[in-house]
């Protein structure tokens, strides 16, 4: 027994080893998992139960330049419920016909859809429902019921601004217009609550958990005003009611600093339910369609013309009968106007008078201008989708190309363009960047964002913009566009007929356009009107200068001091004693303001001296700090030489002060909009690069 | 002294294994008892009280069953484990019927409530009979024909009716039998057949079953089979999800535990109670508890080997105090190998740890044989 037993023990004990090596290699694991992967598993343990509860940011508003909500963010409830809880089964009838009331439907057909439900534990039962509708249900203390939280997008003004403002997305992120242009700016960022998780995803509440409240969105500050925008709509649509045509635009820009005081097109949509209009409706004609400009591009061949010295306004152009053959090609005008000076040929919209001038200028000319004045390039206008344009470069142009050009065929332009190329006509040559937003702002109102530079480049001279600008106030005043008069008012303008094309092809039919200014001596507004496929006439001049008209004329009861010029109120007696402000080194112009902005009446034959209104004053009479009574002369002595030190600014105007700064070739950055409170550098020191205002 | 008296001088069964199992049941209960709140939260009408009482109530059953089988001669098996065992296989076989015809796979069989796994039956039969069969033909056990062929056949009808079941449980009724005819003097040579019959076993389940491979493929941290889904291989959420689980429980834990109750793992591992009580335990008693848990087996072992197989009065006792002691330290050890993820993931209970009366019970049932086998040893002085 004993002997045969020997080698069973000897196998016995073999499998007795194996079996404490495994136990060995149980330990060592238990070892490795804590020594060598212990920080690793236990951070992922720690990741996988804590989890967060979003707490969602709201989405910032956007106001008008006055501070008029457009769009806002109202909370919206969705509601489901969880019909399989006892506790809610005992209180279903009294919840059906409470909610059926509330919402206004029938408590049957509320019971039908708890019981036609797809998913055991779970039915929807309304989207989007209203605080007021919320507080009533929570009144309720039904239970089972399941409440999400989210806002949506009211646009307080349905279709006003459409295509400025944009839309959302059911996401709530922005799908055009400013919602997605600046949409990092509006959405703003959520917060969250933590809290367990377990494997099913079930969250416990944790008490004391680590709370990140939501960041709400940015408020974005339109240079858009509501009261324009509105009167510029209606005068579109009436205008368009009148006239007819498949789509139009109106659009209108402060020629010096490039905002967009209004922007529409026609047809236009409700940005509450986009969803029901199609792209057509809501597209923003104004940026994103390219069309042939016609006639109100003649601007660009006349101020390459003056540039280049090859014409002068007084200057006799043939245009013959009315037509004149170029490279093979023969143009035709409306009228025969026979030898008119070239000032003429503008404001008749000769398009033989103006083809003659442009060949004698030359296609590098002509191009250049062009170029020069944003065509064939995006504005950089602060608006999705916005189209460049078609300038073909010149090694693509055919010999009739030089005339084709100069009177707005084989190019393609956006109404905004053609607007900014008029606004450097207005503002004395410079290139502005047309922009839709005066600023961004956070919760707190800091300033997180402002549009930079004003001006792109100049493009011709002042003396060219200076010349150029009577042929078109005669456009106007005795030309095609008589339809834009207004009474007691300087308006310059062009008018513009131009054939249908899509896609390189022509469609029949015509568009008609009508762009301009006012007032012609200190433009305040530069304004586009453009008509596609009008049937009552095919002139911009009978079609669109009327439209252009109404919009001025109504306009100017929001321009106070251009209202005053032509209905001058009789002043209140001045104030009989204002101290004399220091308007040292300041430019002779903004002197004159300061002046006037301190009650002391100021004429310009005050000043002495070299005139033009960069220069700086060298003396003033009385010194500063004298009391000036009504009657005490005031004198101003110009300087010889452009200001070298900073100016006081502190009282004028945002848009002044900005204006001021930039001919003085300093950079602003302008904190708020108003008037100027602070200015950094102080006046007195010389001139910065870059100089920072406060405003109120 | 005489041979005639040990079995009256030694009446008292081996205390040491009765401690090791109290020691395993105390640390059960209340491993049980925390897994159990998931189970209880989640199960609709689950009531925590009522699922503890019913551990309770089966680890009371495995201690009865100890308690009378370390009371009766082990010299029963040698007439009914047979009958036992053909008993077991045809349960088996009606488990499996009765699976085909409800479309999926199943290892109950129930009475009223109480539900008992045929396949835990045929595993305590099984060691027995083959316990009896290799004590029996100990003097021509080398003759292949006469001694290992009919060892052989029992045992590949078992494993092979379990496996197509429940393949780990096949492997380690396997595994055991293999180790009692190893130390049986079974030659080696033809030994090697049943590992084979083994790999061929384990081999064809996983062909059948990508969810299984994957989990093999996953432990082995490498691509075998082309039928796996390869989704679920080496993903976190997939297939490698409990064994991370697990381990982050152990990670979790530390050397003390976060604390009986407080443990969180118990969320994420699927039967918790059951097939990961031992990372439950080592999260909530921390490792120093876990590895006193896997010496308690150790010790199992020693005491099984030494001081009950090695004095054992006759070799029936010897094997079976062998067979016996092998399956329930292997569940133990493998058990823990899964939880720390040295092994592929596969449900196996631990003995009188793990929730579940099937298990309990035979458990109690194999260590109750056990006892008894150590009532009856050699004079010492020998």
């Amino acid at each position: 027994m004993k002997k045969a037993r020997r080698p069973l023990q000897r196998r016995a004990l073999f499998v007795l080893a194996c079996a404490s090596v495994l136990y060995g290699a149980l330990v060592a694991r238990l070892v490795w998992l804590h020594v060598e992967k212990g920080p690793t598993l236990r951070t992922a343990g720690a990741r996988q139960v804590s989890s967060f509860v979003t707490l969602p940011a709201m989405r910032g508003p956007i106001v008008d330049a006055n501070g008029r909500v457009m769009v806002t963010a109202v909370p919206r409830y969705d509601v489901a419920l969880d019909p399989s809880l006892p506790a809610f089964q005992e209180q279903a009838g009294v919840f059906y016909s409470r909610y059926a009331n509330l919402t206004g439907t029938t408590a049957a057909a509320v019971r039908h859809k708890v019981e036609s439900r797809s998913s055991p534990k779970y039915v929807v039962l309304g989207h989007g429902l209203d605080e007021r509708q919320m507080e009533t249900i929570r009144l309720w203390e039904t239970k089972g019921l399941i409440v999400t939280t989210r806002y949506e997008r009211r646009y307080t003004y349905g279709e006003t601004m459409a295509h400025v403002l944009g839309h959302v997305g059911r996401d709530g992120h922005g799908l055009a217009g400013l919602e997605v242009q600046y949409d990092a700016y509006l959405q703003g960022h959520n917060g969250r609550r933590a809290a367990q998780r377990d494997r099913r995803g079930r969250l416990k509440a944790l008490v004391g958990g680590r709370v990140v409240e939501p960041q709400h969105g940015n408020t974005v500050v339109l240079t858009l005003d509501l009261i324009r925008q509105t009167m510029l709509e209606e005068e579109l649509a009436r205008g368009v009611a009148e006239t007819g045509g498949r789509w139009a635009s109106a659009l209108a820009m402060d020629p010096k600093t490039g905002a967009v005081l209004a922007m529409a097109n026609l047809p236009t949509y409700d940005p509450n339910a986009a969803g029901r209009f199609d792209a057509f409706h809501q597209r923003n004609h104004a940026v994103t369609d390219q069309i042939e400009p016609g006639s109100t591009f003649k601007l660009v061949a006349a101020a390459a013309a003056l540039e280049a010295g090859t014409v002068r306004m007084d200057e006799a152009i043939a245009t013959g009968d009315g037509w004149g053959v170029f490279a093979g090609r023969t143009l035709r005008d409306a009228h025969a106007l026979g030898t008119v000076s070239f000032e003429d040929v503008i404001a008749q919209s000769s398009n033989v008078g103006t083809a003659r001038v442009a060949t004698r200028t030359g296609k590098q000319a002509l191009y250049r201008m062009a170029r020069d004045l944003g065509f064939g390039e995006p504005t950089g206008v602060d608006l999705p989708g916005e189209a460049s344009g078609r300038l073909r470069s010149l090694n693509r142009w055919s010999s009739q190309s030089v005339a084709s050009v100069a009177i707005g065929y084989e190019v393609a332009a956006t109404p905004l363009q053609v607007l900014a190329a008029y606004c450097a006509l207005a503002n004395g040559g410079l290139l502005v960047t047309p922009h839709v937003v005066a600023e961004v702002r956070d919760v707190t109102g800091r300033v997180v964002y402002s549009p930079g530079r004003d001006s792109v480049r100049r493009a011709f001279s002042q003396a060219t913009a200076r010349t150029l600008r009577p042929a078109f106030e005669r456009v106007v005043a005795a030309g095609t566009g008589q339809n834009a008069q207004i009474e007691g008012l300087d308006v310059a303008g062009k008018t513009g007929t131009a054939r249908r094309s899509d896609r390189g092809g022509y469609v029949g039919g015509y568009r008609s356009s009508f762009v301009g200014f006012f007032p012609a001596d200190n433009p305040q507004v530069a304004l586009l009107v453009v008509v596609d496929g009008p049937t009552s006439s095919i002139y911009g001049g009978q079609v669109s200068a009327p439209i252009f008209q109404r919009i001025a004329t109504r306009w100017l009861t929001t321009l106070p001091d251009v209202a005053e010029r032509i209905h001058p109120v009789h002043p209140l007696p001045a104030p009989r004693v204002a101290p004399m402000p220091r308007v040292h080194a300041m430019p002779v112009q903004l002197a004159m303001e300061r002046l006037r902005a301190r009650g002391v009446a100021v004429s310009p034959d005050a000043v002495e001296g070299i005139s033009g209104p960069h220069r700086p004053v060298q003396q003033q009479s009385p010194v500063a700090g004298a009391a000036v009574r009504p009657g005490t002369p005031v004198r101003l002595v110009a300087a010889t030489a452009t200001p070298s030190r900073m100016p006081d600014l502190v009282g004028l105007s945002a848009r002044q002060a900005r204006y001021w700064l930039a001919t003085l070739g300093v950079d602003v950055r302008m904190d708020g909009a108003g008037v100027v409170r602070a200015q950094s550098p102080r006046a007195g020191t010389p001139l910065p690069e870059r100089a920072t205002l406060t405003a109120r | 002294m005489s041979l005639a008296l040990p079995i009256k001088n030694q009446p008292t069964a081996d205390r040491t294994v009765v401690r090791i199992v109290f020691v395993l049941a105390v640390i059960g209960i209340m491993a049980v008892y925390s897994a159990l709140a998931f189970l209880a939260e989640t199960k609709a009408g689950g009531d925590l009280n009522r699922l503890l009482l019913r551990h309770v109530t089966f680890v009371g059953g495995g201690l009865a069953a100890m308690l009378v089988l370390s009371r009766i001669d082990y010299k029963w098996t040698e007439r009914f484990a047979k009958i036992g065992l053909i008993g077991s296989i045809l349960l088996l076989v009606g488990v499996l019927i009765t699976g085909v015809a409800a479309k999926g796979a199943t290892r109950w069989i129930r009475f009223g409530t109480v539900g008992f796994q045929p396949s835990d039956f045929a595993r305590f039969f099984l060691i027995c009979y083959v316990s009896v069969l290799v004590a029996r033909k100990q003097t021509y056990i080398k003759d292949f024909k006469r001694g290992f062929l009919p060892i052989l056949a029992w045992i590949g009808v078992t494993v092979a009716l379990i496996g197509s079941q429940n393949l780990s449980t096949a492997l380690l009724l396997l595994a055991t039998t293999l180790t009692i005819c190893f130390i049986g003097q079974v030659s080696l040579p033809q030994l090697s057949l049943l590992v084979v019959g083994g790999l061929l076993l384990g081999g064809t389940m996983l062909m059948f079953s990508p969810a299984r491979a994957a989990r093999v493929e996953n432990q082995l941290g490498m691509r075998i089979f082309s039928h796996t889904d390869s989704t679920q291989v080496f993903d976190d959420a997939g297939e490698g999800y409990q064994g991370r689980q697990a381990e982050i429980a152990f990670a979790m834990g530390g050397l003390g535990g976060v604390g009986p109750g407080k443990g969180i793992q118990r969320d994420f591992l699927p039967e918790a109670y059951n097939d990961f009580i031992y990372a439950i335990i080592g999260e909530e008693y921390g490792s120093v508890v876990a590895v006193v848990l896997l010496t308690m087996f150790l010790l199992l072992l020693y005491r099984g080997f030494r001081r009950i197989a090695f004095v054992a009065r006759d070799p029936l006792g010897y094997f079976l105090a062998i067979g016996l002691t092998t399956t329930l330290v292997l569940y133990g050890f493998v058990h823990a190998g899964v939880n720390l993820g040295l092994f592929p993931v596969t449900g196996l209970p631990m003995p009188f740890v793990s929730f579940g009366g099937s298990s309990l019970v035979t458990s109690g049932a194999m260590v109750g044989v056990l006892l008894n086998v150590s009532r009856h040893r050699v004079q010492a002085a020998s």
